[in-house]
C-alpha cells in the first residue's frame, strides 16, 4: 500500500476513461485523480470509471475532491462510476453521499457497460 | 460567468427618478433568477464585485471575504503579497465582523489612486464581504440597491456553503461512529492481532486526515520478543517506543520539541495516544501531519486526540481478548495434560505393595496438581531376592509421565529376564535413556535388591535423596554413588551393601518429601526425616510411611507444593 497515489488512464473508447487508482486519496491523491479527469472531461469525455482496486485508504479531504470532481461531471452531463472499492470504502462512500450520485460496481465490464448507456 | 453578472442591473445614474417609480428596480422574477445564477456561480465573490463596480461606475476594485482574507479578488488591480498579508492581518486583527479597512490601506490596495470607498456587505450582523471600489457610486440610492441585493446573494450563498459543510460534517461524524462501531465488531470477531492492528491504524489515519501513521504494540507480555510494528507511510516509531509510552495522549505542532522516542520522526506535527490495557501500558498509536484542503499541515486538535485515544482503547481491548484467549486455550492444554499425564502415572504406580519372603514393604505417593515424575516400585525375582525402588525424573507433566513409563517397563523387563547385577541394570537403563531424543530425560534412582538369605541390601544411588536406615536405633544415610541417570554417557554407578537385620528399617523418599516448604519457605528438611525414621522402632512400614506424609502436610500448612510426595518404607523380619 502506498502512501502516494498513482493514477493510471485506459481508454476502452472515446467516450468511456477508466481511472486506476493505487494508493491513498488524499489531498493530493485527490487532487491527482481530479486533475486527471479533468484533462479527460476537457477533451470531451465525461464519462468516468474509477477503479479503486488498490487503494485502501481514503480521507475525508479526498472524499470532498472526489465529491467536487462528481458535481462537475453530472453539470456536464456525464456519468462517474466506482469499481472494486474495499469493503470499508464503499461503506464510507455510501455514508458520505458520493453512492447517491454516482453508481459503485463490483467488476469494472459492468461499469463500464453502465457508463455507455449499454445498462441501466 | 465571469463577464455576464447574474445580478440584476443597475439602473443607470440618470434614471434615478424612474428607478424610485420602480421603472428601474429589478423585478422579483430578476433577483430570483440572479440568486439561483450566483449560487451555482464557482466565484461568487467575483460576481459581485463585476456588479458593484458596475453599479457605481468605478473601474477598479477588491472584494474579500473575511474568512478567507488570504483570497481577496479584484479587478483592474494586482495587490502584491505584501498587500494581501496586510489585508489577511487586519481580519485576524479585528476579527471577520470587520466592517472597514484602514485608510492608509485601501489607498495603496487602490495604488494611491482615485477616491477609495468601502462598502461592507452584511447580514444578520454578519459581514459576508468588504467591497473596495476606487470612486464613489455615481448614483447612490440605486447602488444601495445593488449592495442590498448583493449582500442578499451572498448570504445566501454563505447559508448554502453552510448547509453544505454541516452535511459533509454530519456525514463525517456518522463515519467516525461507524468507524469505531466496526473496529468493535472487527474485535469481538477475530483474535488476529495483525489484520486488527491494520484496520485501526487505516482508519484512524483516514478519519484524522493524517499522512501516515505507526502503531507498536507487544502482543505477549511474558515474551520481550512479541512486538508488532504497523506502519503506513514513512514509519514514526519503532519498537523502542515502548521504553517510554506515554500516559496520556500527547500532541506535538510544528517546530514544538518532540520527546526522543518521536524526535526522528518525520512529521510536522504529531499526535499520539497509548495503549494501556488494565493499567499496563502494550504500546502506543502515532499519527503524523493532519491534511488541509489547501495542501497544507494543521495542528491535531482536541477532538482528534480523543477519536485516536478512542482507537487506542479499542486497540487494547483486542490485545486484552487475545490475551485471554490465548491463556484461556492454554490452561485447557495444561488440563487436558494433566489430567493425562496423571492417568499414566496412576496406572505405573503400584496400587498395592506385594507380599515378600522377609521383608515387609509399604509406601505411598501424593502427586502434585501438576502431577511430576515420581516413581516407586517392587520386583519379587523368581530367587526369593526382592528389588524395589524409588525414582525422581525430571520435567513435570505428560514428558515426565512418559519418562516414569520408560523407567518402569525397562526395569521390569530387566528384572523379569533375570538380571539382578544392580550397577548392570542401572548402566543398561541409562543406554535406553540416553537413546532418547527428548533433551530433559535425565533421572535419580535409589534402587535396592534385599537378599533374604544373606540378610543384605545391596543398593545404587544413582543421584538420589539418600535413603535413611535405621538399625538397633542408630540411623545413618545411604548415599548417592553416582550421578543422575541420562546425562554422563560413560557414568559408572557403584553399587553398596548395608546388612538389613530383622527390625531394620529402610526408608526411601523423594525430594518432595525433604524440600517441601512451609509458609515462611522453610524446608521439611532430613533432620526431621531422620528424626521421624529413629522414632519408628515398633511401628509397622504402613505407620511410617502415614506418620511421614502427616508430618509434611502439617509442616506445609495448606501451602501449595510444587513436587510430588513419594516414599517407600522397608522393614526386615
Amino acid at each position: 500500500m502506498s502512501e502516494t497515489l498513482k493514477v493510471t488512464v485506459e481508454r476502452p473508447d472515446a467516450a468511456v476513461a477508466v481511472l486506476r487508482t493505487d494508493g491513498y486519496i488524499n489531498n493530493a491523491g485527490g487532487e491527482e485523480i481530479a486533475r486527471q479527469a479533468y484533462a479527460l472531461m476537457g477533451g470531451g469525455v465525461n464519462r468516468l470509471l474509477l477503479d479503486l482496486e488498490k487503494t485502501k485508504i481514503v480521507n475525508s479531504i479526498g472524499i470532498s475532491i472526489l465529491i467536487e470532481i462528481l458535481e462537475k461531471i453530472l453539470d456536464s452531463g456525464g456519468r462517474l462510476a466506482f469499481c472494486r472499492l474495499t469493503p470499508t470504502i464503499e461503506k464510507t462512500f455510501q455514508i458520505m453521499g458520493l453512492a447517491q450520485y454516482a453508481r459503485i460496481f463490483a467488476a469494472s465490464e459492468p461499469a463500464v457497460a453502465w457508463l455507455r448507456g449499454e445498462s441501466d | 460567468m465571469r463577464g455576464s453578472s447574474p445580478l440584476p442591473s443597475p439602473p443607470s445614474p440618470g434614471c434615478a427618478g424612474r428607478a424610485i417609480s420602480g421603472g428601474g428596480r429589478p423585478g422579483i422574477a430578476d433577483v430570483l433568477g440572479a440568486h439561483a445564477r450566483l449560487a451555482a456561480s464557482e466565484a461568487p465573490l467575483d460576481e459581485v464585485l463585476a456588479a458593484l463596480l458596475a453599479g457605481a461606475g468605478a473601474g477598479r476594485g477588491l472584494a474579500v471575504d473575511p474568512l478567507h482574507p488570504g483570497r481577496p479578488v479584484h479587478r483592474g488591480l494586482s495587490p502584491d503579497e505584501f498587500l494581501v498579508s496586510r489585508l489577511r492581518s487586519h481580519f485576524v486583527e479585528t476579527g471577520t465582523s470587520a466592517q472597514g479597512l484602514p485608510d492608509g490601506l485601501a489607498r495603496e490596495l487602490l495604488g494611491r489612486e482615485g477616491d477609495p470607498r468601502v462598502i461592507p456587505l452584511t447580514a444578520r450582523d454578519e459581514t459576508l464581504a468588504l467591497v473596495l471600489i476606487d470612486r464613489p457610486p455615481a448614483d447612490p440610492a440605486g447602488f444601495a440597491s445593488v449592495t442590498a441585493h448583493a449582500a442578499s446573494i451572498l448570504g445566501v450563498v454563505r447559508m448554502s456553503d453552510r448547509i453544505a459543510r454541516t452535511d459533509f460534517e454530519l456525514k463525517y461524524r456518522v463515519w467516525e461512529l461507524q468507524s469505531v462501531y466496526d473496529v468493535g465488531l472487527s474485535i469481538a470477531g477475530t483474535l488476529d492481532l495483525e489484520s486488527l492492528a491494520d484496520e485501526i491504524l487505516v482508519k484512524s489515519i483516514s478519519l484524522l486526515n493524517a499522512r501516515n501513521g505507526t502503531l507498536v504494540v507487544r502482543t505477549a507480555t511474558s515474551e520481550a520478543g512479541s512486538v508488532l510494528v504497523k506502519s503506513f507511510g514513512a514509519p514514526l516509531a519503532g519498537a523502542e517506543v515502548l521504553d517510554a509510552i506515554p500516559e496520556s495522549t500527547l500532541r506535538w505542532s510544528r517546530g514544538e520539541v518532540r520527546p526522543g522516542f518521536l524526535a526522528a520522526a518525520p512529521a510536522e506535527t504529531l499526535l499520539c495516544a497509548p495503549i494501556v490495557a488494565d493499567g499496563r501500558p502494550l504500546g502506543l498509536i502515532v499519527v503524523a501531519d493532519k491534511e488541509n484542503r489547501a495542501g497544507g499541515v494543521d495542528d491535531f486538535t482536541a477532538g482528534d486526540e480523543r477519536l485516536l485515544s478512542l482507537f487506542g482503547n479499542q486497540a487494547a481491548i483486542a490485545l486484552e481478548n487475545a490475551r485471554l484467549h490465548r491463556e484461556a486455550v492454554e490452561k485447557e492444554r495444561m488440563e487436558r495434560e494433566i489430567e493425562l499425564a496423571a492417568s499414566i502415572q496412576k496406572a505405573i504406580l503400584p496400587a498395592s505393595l506385594p507380599a515378600v519372603p522377609g521383608m515387609v514393604l509399604a509406601g505411598g505417593n501424593r502427586p502434585t496438581r501438576q502431577v511430576g515424575g515420581d516413581y516407586f516400585d517392587v520386583f519379587p525375582l523368581s530367587d526369593g531376592r526382592t528389588a524395589f525402588c524409588v525414582a525422581d525424573v525430571a520435567g513435570k507433566g505428560v514428558p515426565a509421565a512418559l519418562l516414569v513409563s520408560t523407567v518402569h517397563a525397562g526395569l521390569r523387563i530387566l528384572f523379569d529376564t533375570g538380571l539382578a547385577d544392580l550397577p548392570e541394570v542401572v548402566g543398561r537403563l541409562q543406554r535406553h535413556l540416553l537413546g532418547f531424543s527428548a533433551t530433559r530425560k535425565f533421572v535419580t534412582l535409589f534402587l535396592a535388591l534385599f537378599d533374604p538369605l544373606a540378610r543384605k541390601v545391596r543398593y545404587v544411588n544413582a543421584g538420589h535423596n539418600p535413603g535413611v536406615r535405621l538399625a538397633s536405633g542408630d540411623a545413618s544415610l545411604l548415599p548417592s554413588g553416582g550421578p543422575p541417570i541420562g546425562i554422563l554417557p560413560h557414568a559408572e554407578f557403584r553399587e553398596a551393601s548395608v546388612p538389613f537385620l530383622p527390625g531394620d528399617t529402610l526408608v526411601l523418599y523423594t525430594d518432595g518429601i525433604t524440600e517441601a516448604v512451609n509458609t515462611s519457605d522453610e524446608e521439611f528438611g532430613m533432620d526431621r526425616l531422620v528424626a521421624l525414621v529413629r522414632e519408628s522402632d515398633g511401628v509397622s512400614p504402613a505407620m511410617v510411611s502415614g506418620r511421614i506424609f502427616e508430618a509434611v502436610k502439617d509442616f506445609t500448612r495448606g501451602v501449595a507444593q510444587y513436587d510430588d510426595q513419594t516414599v517407600l518404607v522397608a522393614r526386615a523380619c
